[in-house]
């Protein structure tokens, strides 16, 4: 396997489309209920929280593009296989597949969910699932750049959303924001760590790096699009803080959707039902993304052919949604997702940047000592 | 990633995206429906406590046809819980009963004593929302739901637009569903709902009543309302009229002057800050500041001088912070806190995890001191 890869100029990506990629793979599911979540932790200090998650997501950010710049043109696959060798590489990069794999089915079942208590009570889970695979095969057939104009017009579609929270801002109760900083920071840590599942999706630029046409303009901008991220989920978070009280907070699980429901317009009278179904075109560039991964991850180890490896890659996407059948189990499912989610997009991402550090001081010394060798 | 996406047929790319929305076109008939002309939209419901356990709804939707005469369906069935209800309305009615476009809930009295918790946390349903008004009945919901208002169609739309435009001119705060779900739940306020009546045709905001956690304790009149507001929210909070002596003031008719006056203000601002001045017990400081319009006086007093216009502003004050001092006393008998003073105490001490019952008694013992600062800043066209 080749440890660095340089696509055609055909099928690079412009540096500043990566604030959209980021943000589009990070905001997802969980976005509609994280409140809930960190609240339990946390209390009225929950936004300290978010603001934690969200500084460790910059640094971890930056430890990825300082572990990529090592590199002129390579991947995490690439990575992998250049710091821990063929065996162990490919066991890291299996792994990594297979959370993302994880992730997508977690993405996948959760939005489903919200479907099935929201709208559709009736409707089956492979129904939808097959819907959403079914679009999602089209798009990545189509290749990374399809895949990045889809990103970009369901930013468009959906950012116009953020200006509806005008409605129950106006139920807003400040004083639920006071005292601040009431939690230990133990709690406040607890609840940043909780935020990992609504935070995960940036190390997707560990996969996009290689395909960007100005490498260091590209990190630039999957900052900013953490950045964007982190105020989205602030703004989200202090609404639900000062719209709810904290008990009620703590019983509402999809706390975005049921703040919508406050906003009502003389043609529509239930917006939420709106917003449910426009969610649709946020969390496609995250099943997207994520199986473009994996099924990259097979071309890349075993050069296996794109539609093969997609194919399959979806039909296991598809065939894991299909077991999950209570609440219970989704969300048992879904904090399970949370935990590893934690360890595979912020420890394991430090752990590869020492690992590629310690690797490099390694070869530098090597090829120090070779000319001594043959000096000799 | 593919290469050479050029070599592709476009054939085969039509193709695809063909396969790939097939299922789309496949399953779009499988969804059950809800036509319109098959379903009831119940727009109001009212509740009654017959005895213990069973209750009695009844709930008004209007009939789009042409066929009838009477434009309102009202239906009154009884059962435990709400899905039960439910159930029995679909048994007397040829629509399907749907809570979709449920505008207010209304609850007597008697029931509201023996606390709407069960019904209003039934409620909490996707298909409801949490935008429905919530309303105590003076007497019988029944009574009020069945009785017919020929000159305002339908109740519960006739209902919510009475509250809906008196919370919009702030004469009354809003009592959603969410907002009392949140004052429920909250440990540092009690919620507080319309109190309405039937009067004849119509209908009647009598005031405001009073719950502690979600049992009716009592009611205030609009006037005092008027002060929970002032003291609750930070917006302007409309007319309010008030009786001042006239004893410093120089009328211009002074041999026909009463020894008191009635005087109508409007507020323009208010804004209020509440501090808490020590925590046990709990003293507070309510600093009120009004900017308001003179709008109406009964006795003509001279105006446009600076020292009538002063001492007015002096007497309405004194008079204001009376007023509420004797509110704040009769709600501490109550035993009720809608203005959310233990908010204000949850929010100005450090002290975590306050439970609703902790604050009850330390509401009891809590001290109050008021300072009302009134500016006249504008007076009506003619002195």
């Amino acid at each position: 396997m080749q440890v660095n890869v340089f696509p055609k100029a055909t099928n690079q990506i412009p540096a500043y489309l990566f604030f959209f990629l980021i943000y589009s793979n990070q905001v997802g599911v969980g976005v509609l209920g994280f409140e809930r979540v960190i609240v339990r932790e946390t209390g009225y200090d929950a936004w300290i929280s978010v603001i934690l998650g969200g500084l460790a997501v910059h640094l971890v950010m930056w430890l990825i593009g300082r572990t990529l710049k090592r590199y002129p043109s390579s991947d995490l696959y690439g990575i992998n296989h250049d710091v821990f060798g063929k065996r162990i590489g490919s066991l890291f990069n299996y792994g990594y597949m297979l959370y993302f794999v994880l992730v997508t089915i977690m993405i996948m079942r959760d939005y489903i969910e919200v479907l099935q208590t929201w709208m559709f009570t009736e409707i089956t889970t492979w129904i939808v699932a097959a819907i959403i695979l079914g679009l999602a095969l089209y798009t990545i057939l189509g290749g990374i750049r399809v895949i990045t104009g889809y990103v970009f017009i369901s930013f468009i579609m959906t950012i116009w959303l953020i200006s509806f929270l005008y409605f129950p801002f106006q139920h807003a109760r400040w004083s639920y924001l006071f005292p601040v900083a009431d939690s230990t920071i133990l709690e406040l840590l607890e609840g940043a760590r909780r935020m990992s599942l609504s935070l995960i999706g940036f190390e997707i630029l560990y996969m996009l790096y290689p395909f960007a046409q100005n490498k260091e303009k590209a990190r630039v901008f999957a900052q900013y699009g953490v950045l964007f991220t982190n105020l989205v989920y602030l703004i989200l978070i202090i609404l639900a803080l000062t719209f709810f009280s904290s008990l009620q907070l703590q019983k509402t699980t999809w706390a975005t959707l049921t703040v919508q429901q406050m906003v009502h317009l003389p043609f529509i009278e239930r917006f939420e039902m709106i917003i449910v179904s426009v969610w649709l075109f946020v969390i496609m560039p995250n099943v997207m993304l994520f199986t473009w991964s994996v099924a990259r991850g097979f071309k890349r180890m075993h050069q296996w052919s794109h539609l093969k490896s997609t194919l399959i890659v979806l039909l296991a996407v598809f065939l894991g949604t299909l077991p999950m059948i209570t609440r219970e189990q989704v969300s048992a499912y879904t904090s399970l997702i949370s935990q590893i989610g934690f360890f595979a997009s912020f420890i394991y991402p430090i752990f590869l940047y020492l690992c590629v550090v310690i690797k490099d001081s390694w070869r530098r010394r090597g090829m120090e000592e070779v000319p001594h060798d043959t000096g000799e | 990633m593919i290469r050479g996406n050029s070599q592709h047929l476009p054939i085969r790319k039509i193709l695809l995206l063909f396969l790939s929305l097939l299922p789309v076109l496949l399953i779009s008939g499988c969804q059950p429906t809800q036509v319109l002309d098959e379903t009831t939209l119940i727009t109001g419901m009212g509740f009654d406590l017959l005895d213990d356990k069973l209750i009695r709804a009844t709930v008004t939707a209007p009939v789009v046809s042409s066929m009838v005469q009477q434009n309102d369906q009202v239906v009154s069935v009884t059962g435990t819980t709400l899905y039960g209800i439910m159930n029995s309305l679909d048994l007397q009615l040829d629509r399907r009963p749907r809570l979709g476009q449920l505008r207010i809930v209304l609850f007597s009295e008697e029931m509201a004593r023996k606390g709407i918790y069960p019904i209003t946390g039934a409620l909490n349903l996707v298909e409801v929302g949490i935008r429905p008004y919530i309303g105590i009945v003076d007497g019988k919901a029944y009574d009020l739901v069945n009785a017919s208002y020929p000159a305002q169609g339908n109740i519960g739309i006739y209902l919510y637009n009475i509250i809906y435009k008196n919370v919009r001119g702030e004469q009354l705060p809003s009592p959603t569903l969410h907002e009392f779900m949140r004052d429920y739940y909250g440990t540092g306020s009690d919620p507080f709902l319309p109190y309405i009546e039937r009067l004849g045709n119509g209908i009647k905001v009598k005031g405001v009543a009073l719950l502690k956690n979600d049992r009716f304790v009592g009611w205030v009149n609009p006037h005092k309302t008027f002060y929970i507001k002032l003291m609750r929210d930070q917006f302007r909070a409309g007319l309010f009229q008030l009786t001042i002596p006239t004893k410093d003031l120089e009328s211009v008719h002074p041999n026909e002057m009463e020894e008191s006056t009635p005087i109508v203000l409007d507020t323009l601002r208010s804004r209020q800050t509440v501090k808490l001045i020590s925590a046990n017990p709990p003293t507070f400081d309510v600093y009120v500041e009004v900017h308001a319009r003179l709008a109406e006086m009964r006795e003509k007093v001279n105006l446009e001088s600076k020292k009538v216009i002063r001492t007015i502003e002096r007497e309405v004050e004194n008079k204001m912070e009376k007023e509420m001092a004797d509110l704040l006393k009769t709600l501490q008998k109550m035993d009720v806190d809608p203005i959310g003073f233990g908010e204000t105490y949850r929010s100005q001490s450090h002290f975590r995890e306050m439970e609703k019952e902790e604050w009850r008694k330390l509401y009891r013992q809590a001290k109050f001191t008021f300072r009302v600062n009134m500016d006249i800043i504008r007076l009506s066209i003619t002195n």
